[in-house]
C-alpha cells in the first residue's frame, strides 16, 4: 500500500512537471511590453534573403495568356514544414493604462462584399486566367477598416480582399465619404488591395482580351461596404495603446524571381483599449495572397482572411490585412504538395493562413508607440510605356488617372503615394507591387536603380520602414531598372526570358522602366528625406 | 434652287446613313478582316468603344453642319446643262473632304485619355508583325 501511494505521488509530480514544460497557449495575449511609452521599435530578427547570383530558375508559369502567374505551373515541391519557433511566454494580459498617458483613438469596421444575385454579367476570378467566371464561394470578400488617430487627425485605412483597385474606384469611395471627413476632421482616406487571387475582377483585366472584367453590380456593393466599413470604423474608435512586434515567418515565404530577396518578417500594431473591448490588430506582411494557386475558382479571402479570423478567435481582437513589398514576385511556400486544386486548395489555404496566425500570436518583442500620426502625400506621373495599359484604358477598362498624348504620343500615368509618419516609425503607401530590393536594398541594386526606400527613410530619420502595396491604385509592378527586360517583339505582350533563364513575366504588367525612380523620388518627397 | 438643296440633302443623308452604318458595324466587319483571331479580339474592342464613347457622333456633327453654307455655291455658277453637274461633283468633293478630316479627328479625339491613333499604331506594328497570332 505504501508502495503504490509512492507511485502515485512521482507520477502526480511527473506529469505536472510536463505541463509546466509545455508552450504557453495560444490564446494568451500577445506580451505588453513595458507600458512605459517608448520610442524604440522593435529588432527585427533577420531582414533579407539576398543573393545576387541566381541559384535557380523559377518558372512562374507557362499559361502565356495569363496576366498574372505564379505557381500554376510550379514543380511539385515539398510542403514547407519548419515549426514556428517558441518564443517567451506572453503575458496574459495587457498592463493598465494609466489615466494621465497619452492616448491614440482607433476603430475598426468590417462588411461583407455581397456577390449579386441577379447580375447581367459575369464575375470573374482575377489574378491568373482570363475568362475563369467563379464556380463558388469559399468565403466572401470583405472590406475592413481601421480609423487610427494619434492626435493630430483621423487616418482611415480601407483594405478591400480584391486583387487591386484603380484610383477611379478609390476617389468614388473618398467621395462617398466626405461627409464623413467633414464631420471628423478626418485628414486622409487610403484604400489598399489585399491583392487576394482569389477574388472577383476588380481591375477589368480578367475579362475575355477587350473586354472589361469587372461587374458592375460587384463594383457598387465593394464601394457601399467599402464606405459603410469606413463609418463603422469611425463610430467604433476608442481610446487605448499602440504596440509595435514582429516575427521572423522563417521559410513560408518564397521568391519566384532571382534575385532572391524579401522580408521575412510579419509585423503587428496592435490597439489595446484604455476600456473594455476587443483590440485591434493591423498585420503587415509582404506575400502575395495566392496561396489557392491558379485552378481556384472559389471565392476567397485567401490566407489573410485565415489570419484574421484565427487571431480573432483566439484573442477576441480585429484584424486587418496589409500587403508589404510583394512584387518580383513575393508568395507563400505551399503547405502541401504541389500541384493542387479544389478542397486542396483550401486545404492550403487555411494552413498557410493558421501557420502565419501563429506566428502573429508569438510576437514578443512588442514596444509602445507614442501616439503621433501625420500623413504626407505626394502626386506624381511616370512615363506609360506599357502599350497594353494605353489600350485598357482607351476602351475604359483601366481606371487609373491617364494624361499627355499630345503630340507625340508620350501618355503619363498619374497617380499618389503617401507616408504615415509615426515617431520613428513610417508606413509608406504604395501605388503599386514594388520588388522587395528597391526597399531593402543590398547588392541585388545596381548604379542605375534608385536608392531603396529603407535608405531614403533611415535619411528622414526613421528607425523602421513598413509598406502597404497596392494602396490608393495599381499600378503595376515595381522592378528595379537594371533588371527591367521587355521582349523586343513585343513588349508588354510577350515574356522574356534573360541569358540566366529568368522569365521576366513582371515587365508585362509594369507601366515601364522609369516607374522604380518616380516612386523612389515621390517617397522621397513624401517622406521629407 | 430646289435641285441644289434637294441634291446636297440627298447626298447627305446618304453619307450619314453610311457612315452610321460603318461605325456601328466596323467592330463587326473587322471581324471578317483576314487576320489572326487574337488581332480581331484586340481590334474589333476598339471600334466598338468608338459607339460606346459616342466619339463617332460629336465628330459628325460639326462637318455636316459645314456642309450647309456650302448651297452657296449653287448661286456662284452660271446658269447652263453643266450647272448640276458641277455642283454634284463640288458636292462630293466636299463630302470626301469633310470624310477625310471627320476620320482624322476619330483617330486624334481622345477616348478616355487615349488617342485611338496611339492605339491603333501600337496594336498595328504588332499586326503586321504577325506577333499577336501567337499570343
Amino acid at each position: 500500500m505504501k508502495r503504490l501511494l509512492i507511485f502515485f505521488l512521482l507520477s502526480a509530480l511527473f506529469l505536472s512537471s510536463c505541463a509546466a514544460a509545455d508552450p504557453p497557449a495560444k490564446e494568451t495575449d500577445p506580451p505588453g511590453s513595458d507600458p512605459a511609452a517608448s520610442d524604440t521599435l522593435p529588432e527585427t530578427s533577420g531582414t533579407t534573403k539576398d543573393t545576387e547570383k541566381p541559384t535557380e530558375t523559377d518558372d512562374p508559369g507557362t499559361d502565356e495568356t495569363a496576366p498574372e502567374t505564379g505557381a500554376e505551373t510550379e514543380p511539385e515541391t515539398e510542403p514547407a514544414t519548419e515549426p514556428v519557433k517558441e518564443t517567451e511566454p506572453a503575458p496574459e494580459t495587457d498592463p493598465p493604462i494609466p489615466d494621465d498617458e497619452p492616448t491614440w483613438t482607433v476603430g475598426f469596421g468590417s462588411r461583407e462584399i455581397a456577390i449579386p444575385e441577379k447580375t447581367d454579367e459575369p464575375l470573374y476570378i482575377a489574378g491568373y486566367h482570363q475568362g475563369w467566371e467563379i464556380a463558388g464561394v469559399s468565403d466572401l470578400q470583405r472590406a475592413n477598416a481601421v480609423w487610427l488617430d494619434g492626435g493630430e487627425g483621423g487616418i482611415l485605412m480601407i483594405g478591400i480582399d480584391c486583387v487591386g483597385l484603380s484610383s477611379d474606384v478609390v476617389n468614388e469611395i473618398r467621395s462617398r465619404l466626405s461627409d464623413l471627413v467633414k464631420e471628423s476632421g478626418c485628414v486622409s482616406v487610403n484604400v489598399y488591395a489585399t491583392h487576394t487571387h482569389a477574388g472577383i475582377d476588380t481591375l477589368g483585366l480578367w475579362g475575355p482580351t477587350g473586354i472589361d472584367g469587372k461587374n458592375k453590380d460587384f463594383m457598387e456593393n465593394l464601394k457601399a461596404a467599402a464606405a459603410e466599413a469606413a463609418k463603422e470604423a469611425y463610430e467604433n474608435r476608442a481610446a487605448g495603446r499602440l504596440y509595435c512586434g514582429s516575427v521572423d515567418t522563417g521559410d513560408l515565404q518564397k521568391d519566384s524571381r532571382n534575385p532572391k530577396c524579401f522580408d521575412p518578417n510579419l509585423y503587428q500594431l496592435r490597439f489595446q483599449p484604455k476600456e473594455e473591448g476587443n483590440g485591434v490588430r493591423l498585420f503587415f506582411y509582404a506575400a502575395h495572397a495566392e496561396s489557392m494557386r491558379g485552378d481556384n475558382k472559389l471565392v476567397s479571402r485567401d490566407y489573410p482572411g485565415v489570419l484574421i479570423d484565427t487571431v480573432e478567435e483566439k484573442t477576441g481582437d480585429k484584424g486587418i490585412f496589409f500587403p508589404g513589398a510583394i512584387g518580383g514576385l513575393i508568395m507563400t511556400e505551399a503547405q502541401i504538395p504541389e500541384p493542387f486544386s479544389g478542397d486542396d486548395a483550401v486545404k492550403n489555404r487555411d494552413l498557410t493562413g493558421k501557420r502565419l496566425a501563429e506566428y502573429a500570436l508569438s510576437i514578443n518583442n512588442e514596444t509602445v508607440v507614442a501616439p503621433s500620426a501625420a500623413v504626407s502625400t505626394v502626386k506624381f506621373e511616370v512615363p506609360l510605356d506599357n502599350i497594353v495599359f494605353q489600350y485598357y484604358k482607351f476602351l475604359g477598362i483601366l481606371g487609373s488617372e491617364i494624361k499627355g498624348g499630345d503630340p507625340n504620343g508620350e501618355y503619363y500615368m498619374v497617380s499618389e503615394l503617401s507616408v504615415v509618419k509615426i515617431g520613428k516609425l513610417a508606413i509608406g503607401l504604395l501605388p503599386c507591387e514594388l520588388t522587395p530590393e528597391l526597399a531593402l536594398g543590398g547588392s541585388a541594386l545596381k548604379k542605375s536603380d534608385p536608392e531603396p526606400l529603407n535608405g531614403i527613410a533611415a535619411e528622414a530619420g526613421f528607425e523602421k520602414l513598413l509598406l502597404v502595396g497596392l494602396c490608393n491604385d495599381e499600378m503595376g509592378y515595381v522592378i528595379p531598372p537594371s533588371q527591367f527586360l521587355l521582349n523586343p517583339d513585343a513588349p508588354y505582350i510577350d515574356r522574356i526570358k534573360d541569358e540566366t533563364g529568368e522569365d521576366h513575366y513582371e515587365e508585362t504588367n509594369s507601366v515601364g522602366p522609369e516607374i522604380a525612380n518616380a516612386i523612389a523620388e515621390a517617397f522621397r518627397k513624401a517622406i521629407g528625406a | 434652287m430646289a435641285f441644289a438643296v434637294g441634291t446636297a440633302l440627298l447626298l447627305t443623308a446618304f453619307a450619314v446613313l453610311s457612315a452610321c452604318f460603318l461605325l456601328r458595324h466596323l467592330g463587326g466587319l473587322i471581324r471578317l478582316l483576314p487576320v489572326g483571331e487574337d488581332a480581331k479580339e484586340l481590334l474589333a474592342p476598339i471600334f466598338d468603344q468608338l459607339i460606346t464613347a459616342k466619339i463617332a457622333p460629336k465628330c459628325v456633327i460639326p462637318f455636316l453642319l459645314l456642309l450647309l453654307p456650302s448651297l452657296l455655291f449653287w448661286f456662284c455658277l452660271p446658269k447652263g446643262k453643266t450647272r448640276p453637274f458641277v455642283f454634284v461633283l463640288y458636292l462630293i468633293l466636299c463630302l470626301v473632304f469633310l470624310l477625310l478630316a471627320f476620320l482624322f479627328t476619330v483617330l486624334f479625339s481622345k477616348v478616355n485619355g487615349v488617342r485611338l491613333f496611339d492605339v491603333l499604331r501600337s496594336l498595328l506594328r504588332l499586326i503586321s508583325n504577325g506577333l499577336l497570332d501567337r499570343m
